[in-house]
């Protein structure tokens, strides 16, 4: 069992994160898509059935706030596990077999991570247009090096350890050492770098509603709630301030988290 | 630097930009989507279409139409915005010094304030601040910007109202200027009551964009700092009666200064691409802005056109952190 | 005649033990006193004691270091500064380390004639060239242009010597400033501190394993071992008829002292013991 206090702390608001997001027609007070003009930009509290107000529009914020969880967490989990296993692959092949695969995936990663990801993710979304699943290929085709540069020099480095020597000396093939041998040692590592890149797949699913190239804006989002918050700062600062923290709180989580686990994972690391 | 050496830097440079400009086009022209789809009005006939594809040259072969954009470019034509209805580069040329004038800002910020927190937390080296300022670091480090731009714009903007959160300049106010380069214009012009307004409306944007590099800089710094602290030139240095401020800044940071520019470099294009979620956030009208509109609203030509120009940006930038490196380092200058 | 350094029970630790066992040392005006012992005998970190620079985790147990009448140990490090550079300076052990290799040499060679001796940017040079000259450096105007990688390492030493007698300073110390040099610039190199510390009649205190060094330049030395002093006297008859064994023995090790060599050879094993016997009594 882990000590560490990150871990149950961060682990434990994404799992309330996942539970809100399952269970979102059930716990919402209202219909996130309910508009209501005559309780229009209700201040937290003013009516004690929208506990933390209304948009512009009156709609409920938390029930909005709820339903959001839906998107925010769909494209952390596929978005990373994709980047993940993409990156985890070419990671593991330019790391065990060497050679002129190595030197092309290496060149590859250099190219890609001197581009600066913003940039990138925007012409990747002009190209494949608005939509969930632009937003997860942006984050896969933009992140899968974070991923292959530190599996690739984990892989190296076990791929020079003794045991991996052992078994190729029993003649077991090169596919079977990487997958039985090698893999099992890497997955600490993958396991931290997930949990970090779901926090970053959050915040970028997050600035792509905010300036409205994700989901359509019929979905509630967080990103897309803070766009309108910004719009109607003076007059209602809660329908910003709400998905600004809760944002806020979800990348913290992932990110103590991943701490959590590299602190936990570290002393198997070095046997 | 030898003659041969800016010869291959700019040779690269320009591999560089050709490489960014055939993948952009590449990318662009496989969109699903039809601009002209989006251009004509209902009803409209298979022959005004088919004209509008010619006027756009939307009818050529991919590769051609590739090779007239080309020369166009070269040519100073980067063709005509399809939203806008305006020339790409007159366009790009209008919101450009915008944009240029809060990334510069912004820098110079980062660079202060990184170097502050660098020279703070090295004088102070085993104490209680120093340990201060390396966990406020990792916590502005932890942050996305997208957080900080909101949180400022909330705090600074809304609740304590202190600092403008939209636009560029009062609009009440008429400078009368007749470039976009508000601060240099506005200078040089001595209309300082303008310059500042300009730069309160630049300061919250700019603050955002700042804080992750100036937290990098920061922890590059000190650390490259903290080593050359215990050389023995630096020891000599004492010796020598200098005092402790004199060493930290005209020994020391010279040069621990080299490792931290070259991440430098390549932080201020990421802080460049970070102008178009901050110029956003703050309805800053730079080409950050500019180029989120021209993707919701698939205007090709302009998306080609901002992309080539962050990428020159980019490659103007790198050229630049090499030539400062080895003006800082004189042991690169004469290899 | 009174001395110009005086150093009294001086002892220092470091976690592992004693580093300094009770050290008395006087220096006089003019005269070159050698600190001679084997890696670890404590000589380096009298030197450092003196100026102030021990390194974190070696700290004095007890003594004093008296210079113009104030105990250095005591000394506000504002006062000890405003001393350092005017009126104590170092020649350094390594050349190829000590200077800055992002500052030109004319920039860190008039460091001091600035900032200390407050001559203006224009006075500092013309000083600087005069120094370098000094120093027997031949284009002294070329070499103040010139950065630390360009210069080869006796050059570079050369250029640390002017620094250090550049504002005429009571006393110089040398730590072993021969030791990172070919073998052929260090005579050369050697012969200048003698006859740089004659003409400015400076007390030089002279850090050196090198017993052909003390032979050459040296008026009295120190023989140290573990922290502790064991001999200390004028060089000719201390070499002549050295009176403590591990003396005698380190004399019967390395007969021709008079070639430059790289290091002591080591004493036998049997005068070690009973001297280990003796510091650990």
């Amino acid at each position: 069992m882990p000590k560490d206090f990150r871990i149950w702390l961060g682990g434990g608001f994404i799992l309330l994160l996942l539970l809100a997001a399952i269970f979102a027609p059930l716990i919402s007070p209202f219909d996130p898509l309910e508009q209501d003009l005559l309780s229009a930009t209700m201040a937290p509290g003013q009516d004690p059935s929208h506990i933390i107000g209304t948009d512009s529009l009156g709609r409920d914020v938390l029930s909005r706030l709820i339903f959001a969880c839906r998107i925010a967490l769909t494209v952390a989990f596929v978005a990373a596990t994709l980047a993940c296993l993409a990156g985890t692959f070419l990671g593991m092949l330019a790391g065990y077999l060497g050679g002129w695969w190595d030197a092309t995936i290496s060149r590859l990663i250099d190219i890609w991570m001197a581009f600066p990801p913003v940039l990138l993710s925007i012409l990747l979304v002009a190209v494949l247009g608005t939509g969930i699943h632009s937003v997860i290929a942006a984050i896969v085709v933009i992140d899968w090096t974070r991923f292959a540069r530190v599996v690739r020099a984990e892989t190296q480095q076990q791929a020079r350890l003794e045991y991996t020597e052992a078994a190729t000396a029993l003649g077991m093939s090169r596919g079977t050492i990487l997958f039985r041998e090698i893999l099992p040692n890497v997955v600490p590592v993958i396991l931290v770098l997930l949990s970090l890149e779901m926090g970053i797949a959050v915040i970028v699913e997050a600035i792509l509603s905010f300036v409205g190239l994700s989901v359509s804006t019929d979905t509630p989002t967080w990103g897309g709630m803070i766009a309108e918050g910004r719009q109607i700062i003076y007059q209602a600062w809660w329908v910003l301030v709400f998905p600004l923290v809760t944002l806020f709180l979800t990348v913290l989580a992932f990110n103590q988290l991943g701490d959590g686990l590299r602190q936990w994972l570290d002393p198997m690391l070095k046997r | 630097m030898a003659p041969t050496l800016i010869l291959s830097r700019a040779l690269s440079a320009i591999v560089t930009l050709f490489g960014v400009m055939v993948i952009v086009f590449v990318l662009v022209r496989v969109v699903p989507g039809d601009p002209i789809a989006m251009m004509i009005a209902p009803g409209a006939s298979d022959a005004d279409i088919a004209a509008l594809r010619a006027h756009y040259g939307l009818d050529l072969p991919i590769w051609q139409q590739f090779l007239v954009w080309l020369g166009q470019v070269l040519l100073g034509n980067f063709g005509t915005s399809i939203s806008l209805k305006q020339g790409v580069l007159t366009v790009i040329l209008e919101r450009l010094p915008a944009t240029l004038e809060l990334a510069v800002f912004a820098l110079a910020m980062a660079l202060v304030w990184g170097s502050f927190i660098a020279l703070v937390s090295t004088a102070a080296r085993g104490t209680l601040l120093e340990k201060f300022i390396d966990n406020f670091n990792g916590v502005m480090l932890a942050v996305p910007d997208f957080i900080w731009g909101l949180t400022f714009v909330l705090v600074l903007g809304v609740f304590v109202p202190v600092l403008p959160i939209s636009g560029r300049s009062d609009p009440t106010i008429d400078a009368g200027l007749s470039s976009q380069f508000y601060i240099l214009e506005g200078v040089l012009r001595g209309k300082l009551l303008f310059v500042w307004d300009v730069l309160k409306h630049m300061l919250l944007p700019a603050f955002t964009m700042s804080f992750p590099l100036a937290a990098v800089i920061g922890r590059v710094l000190k650390n490259t700092m903290m080593d050359v602290m215990v050389q023995d030139y630096i020891v000599l240095a004492r010796i020598k009666g200098l005092s402790s401020l004199r060493i930290l800044l005209q020994e020391a940071l010279r040069n621990a200064a080299v490792p931290a520019l070259a991440l430098t470099g390549v932080q201020f294009t990421f802080l460049i691409g970070g102008t178009v979620i901050t110029e956003r956030i703050f309805s800053y009208p730079g080409i950050g802005n500019l180029a989120i509109d021209a993707v919701i609203n698939r205007d090709l030509p302009l998306i080609q056109g901002l992309v080539l120009t962050f990428g020159a940006i980019f490659v103007a930038v790198n050229m630049a952190v090499d030539a400062l490196a080895a003006w800082l380092n004189p042991r690169l200058r004469h290899a | 005649m009174s001395p110009v350094i005086d150093i009294k029970h001086l002892s220092a630790r470091s976690a592992a033990g004693p580093i300094l066992r009770d050290v008395a040392l006087s220096v006089n005006a003019g005269e070159t006193m050698a600190l001679v012992g084997e890696s670890g005998a404590g000589k380096s970190t009298i030197a450092k004691a003196v100026l102030g620079i021990l390194p974190q985790g070696i700290t004095v147990t007890s003594g004093d270091i008296v210079f113009e009448g104030k105990n250095l140990l005591t000394l506000p490090q504002r006062e000890l500064r405003k001393m350092l550079g005017v009126r104590i300076a170092l020649i350094p052990q390594d050349p190829l380390t000590s200077l800055n290799p992002a500052r030109r040499i004319g920039d860190q060679l008039t460091d001091g004639l600035r900032l200390r001796a407050g001559m203006d940017g224009k006075t500092a040079r013309t000083q600087a060239t005069r120094l370098l000259n000094d120093v027997q450096i031949r284009d002294p105007e070329r070499v103040l242009q010139r950065y630390p990688h360009e210069l080869s390492g006796g050059m570079r030493q050369r250029v640390l010597i002017a620094q250090a007698f550049s504002l005429n300073p009571q006393v110089i110390i040398a730590d072993e400033p021969t030791t990172a040099l070919d073998v052929t610039v260090q005579k050369q190199v050697l012969r200048l501190i003698r006859d740089m510390q004659r003409n400015h009649k400076t007390t030089l205190l002279f850090v050196t394993h090198d017993l052909g060094v003390v032979a050459q330049v040296c008026d009295r030395m120190t023989v140290l071992y573990g922290g502790k002093v064991l001999e200390q006297g004028v060089v000719a008859e201390i070499l002549q008829s050295p009176q403590h064994p591990y003396t005698q023995a380190l004399l019967a090790a390395n007969p021709r002292y008079d070639r430059p060599s790289q290091s002591l050879k080591p004493v036998p094993e049997t005068v070690l013991a009973a001297l280990k016997q003796e510091l650990s009594a």
